[in-house]
């Protein structure tokens, strides 16, 4: 029986404020179009993450990060763990504020606040809200750090495939599905600086 | 005589706006008038011998505003209101163009107004309402507040302000938390039986508070049945019973905030019998499940503003749908919110289109909803949708946002917002 690949929906009632968990749907589909089975499950508790192929760690609120800190008080320790053992995640603005100085040394500090589409200097396009001084996008081993919050893999569907590809599937391209939605994904790249 | 010269400017502003495009307008006279007057909303304001009410929260400012003022004026009291596209400082000054007399005055002894909550902050700070009304805090405009808890402060300051009655959703847990910082203000609250909350296919998923529960305190203004468009509710120990201008919880909350308000600016005079009379008879505020002939053919327009309102209008959908617009413009400035809501019930759109077509699109694509024609032209996509047969169903549904709805309605000649007709 060919594996099901496991992705994990970390606090998805916490950590859902602006749509990161969509990129969970991104990421499952694109599996499943290229032949590829992956279940989406909601996680409360981190004790397990090694059971996981990928996790996405979402934006919270304020109150919402205290509540899973209060809820598992071990987040943040078994996350890192998770990242640090080269399983591929993805954490968006507040998850990857909160560990980035685990994982990378460096110690966020507050600037001058965006609220703003932005293309970093790769070219990936998404929607910053935030002051925080850590790097727009980062690759930590195979987690991959952003502050561009919302479907950012729907948005720039490479980066998706890279994270894939980092699970060591690929991505079947010529699958029909892939040619329509990569089209309206340029598209909306192209538009969020039209506004 | 002091606002003489402005006024003129800003009516000969909006004469030739309305000339270039009909129906069109209200922003730019408000912003001239703002620029050479700035003072004169705040005059205004504070220059009614009833006082100011304010509506606010981030859901049902429109349909509660709509229905507050159509009681009170049933009841016999001349009101200045502002209609549901002008509730930001800008088109205060709008509206102050359009009804009052060259010198600025405007007529009525109470005004009653919805308010932007980022807006309404600022506005108390130089007028105080006497009753303001909190409708509720869902997490939405995170582009604009960042965190929910933001909102609940920014509300909390126009409780704060308020010099008579502070009145709030006691299902809320934002309003409750909202009391706890109340002094010397007295309050009262409206809200929905538990049992009718439970039995309604939508749900009002108000922003999480994560903090102990607060004990829901005792509510005297409560829907007690809800059943399509027939609301029961009890005020004060009086029950009775009538048709909103739309099925739906939301509705119905509106409808109980606006009847608690209704009392509160009446007093004594209030009868519950005319208000609820007034109620079954008002139109929905355009675009809120309004049904419209289109080229003689029926098409409902539902507007989705934010993550609450697509979810509960999405919720609501008949389940037999057979064509559906859905359209997203240009006022959705960071569409990932679309992202959180559960599109379950949006079983096939017939054509996407609007500013951010391409997001709304690979939003249903992802979820899999077949969607039949992808339109980058939002006049083609029109026409194209309109053009479809007639569906099996006998109506065409038009899903759309604020932006969205403007460019159709004054492409389809629907300049009068207060044209709007019972389902």
């Amino acid at each position: 029986m060919p594996k099901v690949i496991k992705l994990a929906a970390l606090f998805p009632k916490h950590l859902n404020l602006n749509g990161d968990h969509g990129n969970l749907l991104v990421i499952q589909k694109r599996l499943q179009w290229s032949g590829v089975t992956a279940e989406i499950v909601p996680v409360t508790s981190t004790e397990r993450l090694s059971d996981f192929d990928f996790v996405l760690c979402g934006h919270g609120s304020k109150a919402a990060w205290a509540d899973v800190i209060r809820l598992d008080p071990s987040f943040v320790r078994n996350l890192v763990a998770f990242i640090e053992s080269g399983k591929t995640a993805l954490l968006v603005a507040s998850a990857y504020d909160l560990i980035s100085e685990a994982l990378t040394g460096l110690q966020r500090t507050s600037i001058e606040h965006r609220s703003e589409f932005v293309k970093t200097e790769d070219g990936v396009v998404g929607y910053l809200n935030s002051d925080s001084s850590n790097k727009e996008l980062q690759w930590h081993k195979n987690a991959l750090l952003t502050l561009l919050h919302g479907p950012v893999l729907a948005k720039n569907p490479p980066l998706a495939d890279e994270l894939i590809r980092r699970m060591g599937i690929e991505v079947n391209s010529d699958s029909k599905e892939f040619s329509k939605i990569d089209e309206l994904a340029e598209a909306s790249r192209r538009i969020a600086f039209e506004n | 005589m002091r606002y003489l010269p402005a006024v003129l400017i800003g009516r000969l502003v909006r004469f030739a706006v309305r000339l270039v495009r009909p129906g069109g307008g209200s922003a730019l006279p408000g912003l001239v008038l703002s620029k050479l007057a700035p003072n004169l909303v705040f005059k205004t304001l504070n220059s009614f011998e009833h006082g100011l009410v304010v509506v606010t929260g981030t859901a049902g400012k429109s349909t509660t505003t709509k229905m507050v003022v159509a009681i009170v004026r049933a009841h016999g009291l001349e009101v200045f209101t502002n209609p549901s596209t002008a509730n930001i400082e800008q088109g205060f000054f709008s509206t102050i163009i359009k009804q009052s007399d060259l010198f600025g005055r405007v007529p009525g002894s109470i005004a009653i107004l919805e308010m932007d909550e980022g807006h309404a902050a600022q506005i108390v700070e130089q007028v105080k309402p006497k009753t303001s009304v909190i409708l509720n805090v869902f997490e939405d405009q995170l582009d604009r507040f960042i965190d929910p808890a933001l909102v609940r402060d920014k509300l909390a300051t126009v409780a704060k302000a308020t010099t008579g009655k502070v009145l709030l959703n006691g299902d809320d847990q934002n309003c409750l938390i909202i009391e706890k910082e109340l002094k010397d203000v007295s309050v009262e609250y409206f809200g929905i039986d538990d049992s009718v909350a439970r039995s309604s296919k939508a749900k009002m998923i108000y922003a999480p508070t994560y903090i102990p529960e607060i004990e829901k305190p005792t509510i005297n203004a409560r829907v007690t049945g809800l059943k399509d468009k027939r609301v029961s509710v009890s005020i004060s120990g009086s029950a009775i019973d009538f048709d909103l201008p739309n099925g739906g919880l939301h509705f119905a909350l509106d409808a109980i905030a606006a009847l608690t308000t209704a009392k509160e600016i009446l007093g004594k005079n209030f009868s519950l019998i005319k208000a609820a009379q007034v109620l079954d008879e008002l139109p929905p505020v355009f675009s809120r499940g309004e049904i419209k002939e289109v080229n003689g053919e029926q098409v409902e327009f539902i507007l989705v503003q934010n993550p609450p309102s697509m979810q509960l209008n999405l919720d609501n959908l008949s389940p037999d749908l057979d064509q559906v617009f859905f359209a997203i413009g240009r006022d959705v400035h960071d569409p990932s919110w679309m992202w959180t809501v559960d599109l379950q019930n949006l079983k096939h759109v017939s054509v996407v289109s609007g500013f951010n077509y391409a997001d709304a699109a690979l939003l249903l694509s992802y979820n899999e909803i077949p969607v039949d024609a992808i339109e980058s032209d939002y006049f083609k996509a029109i026409d194209e949708f309109l053009a479809l047969p007639k569906p099996t169903n006998g109506i065409k549904t038009v899903i759309y946002s604020a932006d969205a709805m403007r460019r159709l309605r004054r492409y389809l000649g629907f300049t009068d917002p207060e044209d709007v007709q019972r389902a």
